[in-house]
């Protein structure tokens, strides 16, 4: 064991520190975790406009199209919001002037969207369905103008112009050049195949990904993921996040989308399920194993652990029981950690597909506590049934292991004390 | 005096802040402790004599660690076990030593 975490350290540490750091992935992070205020209030109106109480959803039946107003502002501009977001912090990152950058990337962004037929903009094509474009015009945005920068190829203002007005000139050739390339770009798809650049992202990009991304099997290798790097003390869902946040959220804005033209919600993974479903009391369904400590603990460490932890559990934060049991290097909790998440996503997985409970589409933040994140996710009251079916089905699965464990813990402390009682 | 800690999002290092104040006021140490986001590391920077982090990001060691050499500041990663149980007193300690 000793020699593997130290391999894990010395090999496997790094990789996950400059995937974690690597400049463009994070620009996109940042980018996201931007738009996240905005949805999380989108989402307050959408329980609004249709709450988990019968009687009272009938009752705001009337009332939809009004409520939709504020939903399409925050979550249907998530694309939008993403393009600029994504290039203001990825050329901060290269220490440009992340203003230029984004305003500039919004102007490209929209060359490359089509118009509609009575030529508006159109509306879905800003929200998650342009998610996967804005990365990556953020990113040719600010690539482009980073090269310009370099090579010098800007109009200089003499010394004493103000900087608000150099700096808008120094965007311009860069700027031009950028809008210039993507409308040639988007002019010759249209010309030769009668595609418009948002078809062609989405097909060769947004629907593999979000296929592997939203399918069972995607979300448990991600859990497993996560789980694996939390088992060495590394904040794992940072390091899945970094790459797997702009699937997530698609897939929930097209299911908050669905849910506005009631229709079938599509996608059962997305941002809630990632962060709120098999995540309660934070990751491995700490909470589960918290309770056993305050519970069922014979030991004074876990005893003393579970009652200074639990209420950081509640909310979702899972470090001191994770750290302090420990969990970490621990290969006698490490099994139950990794595994009752794992049954517990695809159970919930189950629960949704056969339609016991609603498929989770209104993003709380994550540390809305069980079971309330569970029914407000959800829409439905049977989701706080489901989240407390799955905290006692994590129990189970640690209550094993945690035996095993605290009775080991309750020797030790016997030994110890012999030993001082012997010595004085 | 003032200690940083960082970890991914400054929430359960705050948990760990409360109980560093109550050891530092025990002992009648003058500090001003705070907890942080890893992303404001480059503003704590300028501010803290030094800097803890929380052992779930330390596999961002190699780039936080040149950063803070950069500018002068201590930086050291938290004992996990004293992470985990909320040690205040012992987590105080090694943040004082590092100033000396």
């Amino acid at each position: 064991m000793n020699g593997f975490n130290a391999f894990m350290e010395r090999y496997f540490m790094p990789v996950a520190g400059k995937l974690a750091e690597q400049r463009h992935l994070k620009a996109i992070r940042d980018g996201i975790i931007a738009t996240m205020p905005l949805l999380i209030i989108g989402s307050i109106f959408l329980i609004i406009s249709s709450p988990p109480v019968k009687a009272w959803a009938e009752f705001m039946k009337p009332y939809a199209s009004s409520l939709s107003i504020p939903v399409n502002a925050t979550f249907g501009l998530l694309g939008l919001i993403a393009v600029f977001a994504i290039a203001y912090n990825l050329a901060k990152s290269y220490q440009m002037d992340g203003l230029s950058a984004g305003v500039l990337s919004i102007a490209a962004f929209f060359v490359a969207t089509p118009l509609t037929e009575d030529g508006n903009i159109p509306l879905n094509l800003m929200g998650s369905e342009g998610l996967f474009i804005a990365i990556i015009l953020a990113i040719f945005t600010v690539e482009v103008y980073r090269f310009f920068e370099k090579r010098n190829i800007v109009i200089r203002m003499p010394d004493g112009v103000p900087p608000s007005v150099w700096r808008a000139f120094t965007a311009l050739i860069p700027g031009a050049a950028i809008i210039f390339m993507v409308w040639g770009v988007d002019l010759i798809l249209k010309a030769a195949f009668d595609l418009s650049l948002h078809g062609v992202v989405a097909a060769v990009l947004r629907e593999p990904l979000q296929m592997v991304g939203g399918s069972l099997w995607g979300a448990l290798v991600a859990i497993l993921l996560i789980h694996l790097l939390w088992s060495f003390g590394i904040h794992g869902i940072s390091v899945v996040a970094s790459v797997m946040a702009p699937i997530w959220y698609s897939l929930t804005d097209e299911n908050v989308s669905a849910h506005q033209a009631g229709e079938a919600l599509p996608h059962i993974i997305g941002q809630p399920f990632m962060a709120i479903w098999w995540a309660v009391g934070g990751s491995g369904m700490a909470l589960a194993l918290t309770i056993l400590f305050v519970w069922r603990a014979r030991s004074k460490h876990l005893k003393g652990l579970g009652r200074g932890s639990i209420w950081a559990s509640i909310f979702n934060i899972s470090e001191p029981t994770i750290f302090g049991a420990p969990v970490v290097m621990n290969p006698l909790l490490v099994i139950p950690f990794i595994l009752a998440p794992l049954v517990v996503g695809t159970v919930t997985y189950f629960a949704m597909s056969i339609g016991f409970v609603g498929k989770p589409y209104i993003i709380v933040p994550w540390t809305t506590p069980p079971p309330f994140s569970g029914i407000l996710t959800t829409g439905d009251w049977r989701g706080g049934v489901l989240m407390i079916i799955n905290i006692l089905l994590a129990m189970a699965i640690y209550y094993p292991f945690f035996r095993l464990y605290d009775k080991q813990l309750v020797q030790e402390e016997q030994t110890t004390e012999t030993a001082a009682a012997t010595k004085e | 005096m003032k200690i940083t800690l960082l970890c991914a999002l400054g929430m359960s290092t705050s948990l760990l802040v409360e109980k560093m104040k109550k050891a530092a006021s025990a002992k009648s140490i003058e500090a001003e402790i705070e907890a942080h986001s890893v992303d404001d590391l480059e503003e704590q920077l300028k501010t803290a004599d030094v800097i803890l982090l929380g052992p779930q990001i330390r596999y961002k060691k190699n780039e936080l660690f040149s950063k803070a050499d950069a500018a002068n500041t201590p930086m050291d990663i938290i004992d996990m076990k004293s992470y985990g149980i909320l040690d205040g007193e012992k987590v105080l300690e090694q943040a004082l030593k590092l100033i000396n």
